[in-house]
Order: structure tokens, then C-alpha cells, then sequence
């Protein structure tokens, strides 16, 4: 009796032990899932998706306050890995955020970020490059997969230059040739130009995306960094990108305000 | 073989800069073409953005001050294509103006052309001819 | 030398040649000269169109005509001045009307329609004939936003999908069901508006309702409001040219439909060798078959680099156009 206790009790351990278990912000991925092909036999990815979480707001874990909800963070390892003298700067931002923040002038939110933001995009996908259309400033993301590397820089790009290639199920896009003037999220995280990114497209199931980055800038953090979440496929029948062309509206508000700050610089 | 399958038949790019229908059309409402304007000074910035970049350039008054003017130029994406970057215009360089005065009375000119004293032309890099040699 | 070479160098002569006839480099603006040719438009088309043979175009998987690849836009002045003109100042030359029907090129607004148009006419302030020296509004493109039907008019890319026709741009893009689905309620307006396609026989006809009001026709002060209904026609006219056509329908200022027409090439085909009719020193400077790049669309960003437009504009005087409300 107590060997066959003691060997179930192996047994438990050893199948706990062999479970793969979520780890911060991933989905529960038990075995690959296979997705359909496109017609020139890629993983099809197209569709129309949207994150569901609180990253717009925060990456990192954060408390709510008004008009801000709670939420996890979707950073590994939980914070975001600071050199000491541009923490002082996050936290710099973070006070000032109403005002420094580029979301706040309708600017192009940059890679990750735009794929975060609460609207939803649109994967499309050809043989010489993979589209990301976002209802967000109806950007448009082209990512290229024609052969040709980066082109040589300085470039500085509020998107970036995006190359992708298939690694098995995954698409994985290499960007670089950024500008410094992009946040990650409303909290004040943020950047410079060094900054180059890794993103991972992978599916999980028919109506679900894993989407990881990998956040490399020795200008500003001690490592490289990832984050991590699923995005959903929007299942509405009438689902399409609208539009919020946020330019059109900031300029309208602003263009009457005898004290705006928008029109100031040169 | 193959890139110049892509290169003649999918020349999006190049159509892009080379016919922008997104003119912006502000042009004569800030600038006065009846106000041609010559400048030389020597460069201390560049923009590289679209639609337009932007030349900052010291140019000595008659009286030995120094007044900093903004040269309206070409968008960044069409120099990025031509291979140009901005380190190929060091603070420092002598350049030539030719252009537009801006109507608000401010020092802003719509840079016709924008050339160094030893006749390269900025928009077309160093030693580039092409076919057109301007 | 291959053929595919030599194709290239004959292209790249006749551009140069092309040249000659083109606006300037491009410095802060493109500048054309007062003896450019009067610039093909509508008027050239329908021309050109009546002597083509009928084509036949090839099927995508789904079985409709196949319109994909990359197209040219409408090229010319880039939309400065819609109606025909003769030359203005270096960044409006000569040119074709847009509009090919009613065929006096015209656009048929109401009395009341036209006095809108007008009254902004005389207050763009910017030297141009039929203006007053007041400062009133600045074309909505100068503030780098972009709407219907001026994204239809720059070159684009056509990508089709079971049940959707996408448009790929520089400035944004459009996807376009032709699954049959209705058109979100009129109540919600857009700057792009709505768009919904089916297929005409050989043609992608696509409905565009729920637009805002916002965007001008051009830059001379042809507005439209949100009344109004736009109706595009995207058609192969030959393997290398789209016939494209949009007319817009509104009984609140217009006295009839009125419809622009203008052929797009695919690159390097159409008579200019330029799949527009625009030539520049971009294109002679940076040949096609060097460039692995050419294909490629790169960052555009103009908002965020156009910071000194609306703060010049405004610091002028103008007022912040919002939409024309025709009389009950």
C-alpha cells in the first residue's frame, strides 16, 4: 500500500514536472497547433486581431486609477530592466506623462507599442511581404520579406525598418532604425534610437496569436527584455477597421486654444 | 534575376517619390514666389522628415550679426532613397540657397535649390550625375 | 546586353526625355516651368479609352477579374487644381480636367453650392487668381490628413482576398468587403468613409457612403459635404492600365452626378513610361533595376514631420475648415 502511494506520488511529480506551465503573460501552449497555409504554403496569420489587456496603459504591473484599470505585467520577469540613470528618466516621464507623452500629440505610437493599442488590425499577407494594417492613425506596417536586408542606416523612422522571415509556425520580424521619440506604453517607458526589437507572431489555436517582442537598447537597459501576450481574433461577422484619424481631431480641438502648446514648436 | 524582376515591375517606391499626389498644397499660401531669395551660410541642422525636411543654416548679416534661417526642403524619404544620410551633411557645411521667402516674415525659405560653393548639389549627393546631370 | 537590360536603359532614356518636360528637383517643393505641356487628363483618356480594343481581363482563384498588383495614381499637379487650367505658378501647371462627365469639365454645383466653393476660392490667400488677399482656410491635405477620394488618387497597391479587395498605400490603406455586407449606419461619418464593393462584370464597383464632409477634391477649394456618396469604378482597361472612375452624387449642392476619370499604368508602361504622368529626377537618378529597394514603400510620417505647416497656416490666420452644412 504505501509503495503504490509512494509511486503515484512519483508519478504526479514526474507529469507536474513535464507539463510545460504558463509562464508571465503567455498563453498555455500544451502542444503546437497547427496552423492552415496560405497558398504559397506559409502559416496564414491574416485576419483581423486586438490585444485585450492593460499594456497601453502600463507593461508593468500597476495599480488602477481614474480612467486607468489594474493590470498584470506582460514584461518577463515582471520590470522592465533599467540602467540606474534612465529609471530616473521613466520616472521623469511618468510624472510629466499628460504632456510628454507622444501618444498625447496623435504621433505614430512605434513598434511594439502600436500593437497594443486598444483598436484592432489587420494581418495580410503576400509572397514578397506580410502587411499590418492598424485602424489606429490608419498606420500601415510593411513588412518585408523580399530578400533584401535592412537598408544601411542612420535611419531614423518612427515605425521602424521591418524585415520578417518564417521560423516553423512563427513569424518573426526584426526591426531597427528607429527614432527616440516613441514611449512603450502611457507610463513613460521609453527608448532611444538604438532601439531594436524582435517580434514573434505565433498561432495558438484558430482564433488566437502569441505575440512576443524582445526589446534590446544598451543605451537604456541592462538586457535585452520580452514581453508577451495573446492576441484575440475579432469574432463579429460585420469586424473591419474603422477608422481614428487622431491628427484631424487633435488640430481641430487645438486650432481654436489661444493658449495651445501644440503649434509652438518650429 | 530575381530583384530586377521586382525592381521594373513593382517600382512602388519610386512612383511614390516621384509623383506625390499627396502635394501638400500649403506651398503658396506660406511662402511668396514673388520673393526669390539667395543665402549662403553654413549648415547647423538638418531634419530628416517628411513631407518636408528642414536645412538650419547661420548666415552672416551685413551688420556681423548672425541670424539662423530654416530652409524648406525636400522629404526625407527622397534622399534616403538616393543613398543619402544625415552624416553625409556634417554641421559646418557651406551651402547656397535659392528660394522662396516665407510670407509670415519669419527667416524661412522654400529651398529651391541647395548647393555647396564648389557646385555639388545637396539633393543629389556628391558625385551622382545619373543620366539627368543635374 | 540582356533583354531585360536593354528594356531598362530604353526606359531610363525615355524618362530622361521626359525630364526635360518636368518639374525641377525637387528642393522644398516640385517646380514646374510656364512652358510645360498642358498635362493629359480626363478629356485625353476617354479619347485614348475609345480607340482600345475590348479586353478580356485574367480571373483570380475566385473568379473575378484580376486587378492586383501595383498601379500608378493619377499623377500631374498632384490634385492642386481639378478643373482645367492653364499654368498658375511653379507648383500648378497646366492640365486636363479631372472631370470627364459633365463634359465640359466642370463640376455642376448649385447656385448655392458654388457661392461655398467660391467664397473659399477668394480666401486661400495665396496670390492665385479669383482670390480676395483674405486668409479663410488651407486645403485639408495641408495638415497631412487624408480622406476620400484623394487616397484613391496616388499610386497603390491592389491586393485581392476571398470576399475583400485591399488597397495598399503609402499614406495608409483601404480594405474594401465585397462579401455582400451592408455599410455601417449613416450616422457614423468617416474621412475615408465606408466602403462596400461587388463586382460588375468586368468591374469593381465600390459604393463609399458615411463620409464626413471634410476633405476637398483639391486644393483650389472644391469641397464636399455629408451628403455626399462617392461611387468607384476600377475597371482593366488594357493588362498595363486601369480605367478608374468615381462619381459623386449629391442633390445638396450639386444640380447632377458628376464623375472624374483618368487612366492608372502599372510601372514602366503607359505612354509616358512613368504609370503617371509626372516625371521627376527620382526616377532618372535612381534606376529601377539597380535599386533593390524600389519595390518597397518607406516611411512616410507626415503629421509628424509637418510640425511647421499648421503652425505657420495658423499663426497666418486660417481658420480651421469643418465641413459645409447646405441649406434644409
Amino acid at each position: 500500500m504505501r509503495h503504490r502511494f509512494l509511486r503515484l506520488m512519483l508519478g504526479l511529480a514526474a507529469i507536474c514536472t513535464l507539463t510545460p506551465m504558463p509562464s508571465v503573460g503567455q498563453t498555455a501552449a500544451t502542444t503546437p497547433y497547427t496552423p492552415l497555409r496560405t497558398a504559397d504554403g506559409h502559416p496564414n496569420l491574416q485576419g483581423i486581431w486586438q490585444v485585450v489587456n492593460t499594456a497601453a496603459w502600463d507593461l508593468e504591473a500597476h495599480q488602477a486609477s481614474l480612467g486607468v484599470p489594474a493590470g498584470h505585467s506582460v514584461v518577463e520577469g515582471g520590470a522592465i530592466p533599467y540602467q540606474p540613470s534612465a529609471l530616473a528618466k521613466k520616472k521623469d516621464n511618468f510624472e510629466q506623462r499628460a504632456t510628454l507623452d507622444p501618444e498625447t500629440r496623435c504621433y505614430l505610437p512605434g513598434v511594439p507599442r502600436i500593437t497594443y493599442m486598444p483598436y484592432p488590425f489587420q494581418i495580410i499577407q503576400q509572397a514578397d511581404k506580410v502587411s499590418i494594417a492598424y485602424e489606429y492613425l490608419r498606420a500601415i506596417r510593411y513588412i518585408y520579406m523580399n530578400g533584401n536586408p535592412h537598408p544601411p542606416g542612420p535611419i531614423d523612422w518612427w515605425m521602424g525598418d521591418s524585415r520578417g522571415r518564417w521560423e516553423g509556425n512563427t513569424l518573426v520580424v526584426d526591426v531597427i532604425h528607429f527614432n527616440d521619440q516613441t514611449w512603450f506604453d502611457r507610463a513613460g517607458n521609453f527608448h532611444s534610437d538604438a532601439l531594436h526589437v524582435i517580434e514573434r507572431y505565433t498561432p495558438t489555436g484558430p482564433d488566437h496569436l502569441l505575440y512576443e517582442a524582445t526589446i534590446e537598447d544598451p543605451n537604456v537597459f541592462s538586457r535585452p527584455w520580452k514581453i508577451s501576450m495573446p492576441l484575440y481574433r475579432r469574432q463579429e461577422a460585420n469586424s473591419e477597421l474603422l477608422e481614428y484619424q487622431c491628427p484631424a481631431y487633435l488640430l481641430e480641438q487645438e486650432w481654436d486654444n489661444p493658449v495651445s502648446t501644440l503649434f509652438g514648436e518650429h | 534575376m530575381k530583384k530586377q524582376t521586382l525592381g521594373l515591375l513593382s517600382a512602388f517606391g519610386l512612383m511614390l517619390a516621384a509623383a506625390p499626389v499627396a502635394a501638400h498644397h500649403s506651398f503658396a499660401a506660406e511662402f511668396d514666389i514673388e520673393k526669390p531669395i539667395e543665402l549662403r551660410g553654413t549648415l547647423t541642422r538638418m531634419d530628416w522628415v517628411n513631407p518636408h525636411g528642414w536645412f538650419f543654416i547661420d548666415v552672416e548679416n551685413s551688420d556681423g550679426t548672425v541670424t539662423n534661417w530654416a530652409i524648406e526642403a525636400g522629404g526625407a524619404t527622397q534622399l534616403l532613397r538616393r543613398g543619402l544620410r544625415k552624416t553625409d551633411f556634417p554641421a559646418g557645411t557651406e551651402v547656397i540657397v535659392n528660394g522662396y521667402l516665407a510670407r509670415s516674415g519669419e527667416p524661412v525659405v522654400n529651398g529651391r535649390s541647395v548647393i555647396t560653393p564648389d557646385g555639388k548639389n545637396f539633393f543629389l549627393g556628391s558625385n551622382t550625375s545619373g543620366a539627368a546631370g543635374r | 546586353m540582356s533583354q531585360r537590360i536593354f528594356a531598362a536603359v530604353q526606359m531610363l532614356t525615355v524618362g530622361f526625355c521626359v525630364l526635360i518636360l518636368a518639374p525641377g528637383p525637387a528642393a522644398g517643393q516640385a517646380f514646374w516651368r510656364e512652358d510645360t505641356p498642358k498635362i493629359p487628363m480626363a478629356a485625353s483618356w476617354l479619347a485614348e479609352k475609345a480607340e482600345l480594343p475590348p479586353y478580356n481581363p485574367p480571373q483570380t482563384a475566385d473568379g473575378v477579374p484580376d486587378l492586383q498588383g501595383v498601379w500608378g495614381g493619377s499623377g500631374g499637379d498632384g490634385l492642386s487644381y481639378l478643373e482645367e487650367h492653364e499654368y498658375v505658378d511653379v507648383t500648378t501647371p497646366a492640365q486636363e480636367s479631372f472631370v470627364s462627365d459633365p463634359p465640359d469639365g466642370k463640376i455642376p454645383y448649385t447656385t448655392w453650392g458654388l457661392a461655398r466653393r467660391n467664397e473659399i476660392l477668394a480666401g486661400l490667400g495665396r496670390g492665385w487668381p479669383d482670390e480676395s488677399g483674405e486668409r479663410l482656410y488651407s486645403s485639408p491635405s495641408a495638415f497631412c490628413l487624408n480622406y476620400m477620394p484623394r487616397f484613391s488618387l496616388s499610386a497603390l497597391e491592389i491586393v485581392q482576398q476571398p470576399g475583400s479587395v485591399i488597397m495598399l498605400g503609402e499614406e495608409g490603406y483601404r480594405v474594401i468587403p465585397t462579401d455582400g455586407r451592408p455599410p455601417i449606419s449613416e450616422d457614423a461619418k468617416f474621412w475615408f468613409g465606408n466602403s462596400r464593393g461587388h463586382w460588375e462584370g468586368d468591374t469593381l464597383v465600390v459604393e463609399v457612403t458615411s463620409l464626413n464632409g471634410r476633405g476637398w477634391f483639391d486644393s483650389t477649394g472644391h469641397y464636399y459635404t455629408e451628403n455626399t456618396r462617392m461611387t468607384e469604378r476600377w475597371r482593366l482597361a488594357d493588362e498595363n492600365t486601369i480605367d478608374y472612375e468615381v462619381t459623386i452624387v449629391d442633390p445638396t449642392v450639386y444640380s447632377r452626378p458628376w464623375t472624374m476619370n483618368f487612366p492608372r499604368r502599372r510601372p514602366g508602361t503607359g505612354p509616358d513610361m512613368r504609370g503617371g504622368r509626372m516625371a521627376s529626377a527620382v526616377m532618372v537618378n535612381a534606376p529601377a533595376f539597380e535599386d533593390p529597394y524600389a519595390g518597397e514603400v518607406w516611411e512616410d510620417a507626415c503629421y509628424e514631420g509637418n510640425r511647421e505647416g499648421p503652425a505657420s497656416l495658423r499663426a497666418l490666420g486660417y481658420d480651421w475648415f469643418r465641413g459645409m452644412t447646405p441649406p434644409q
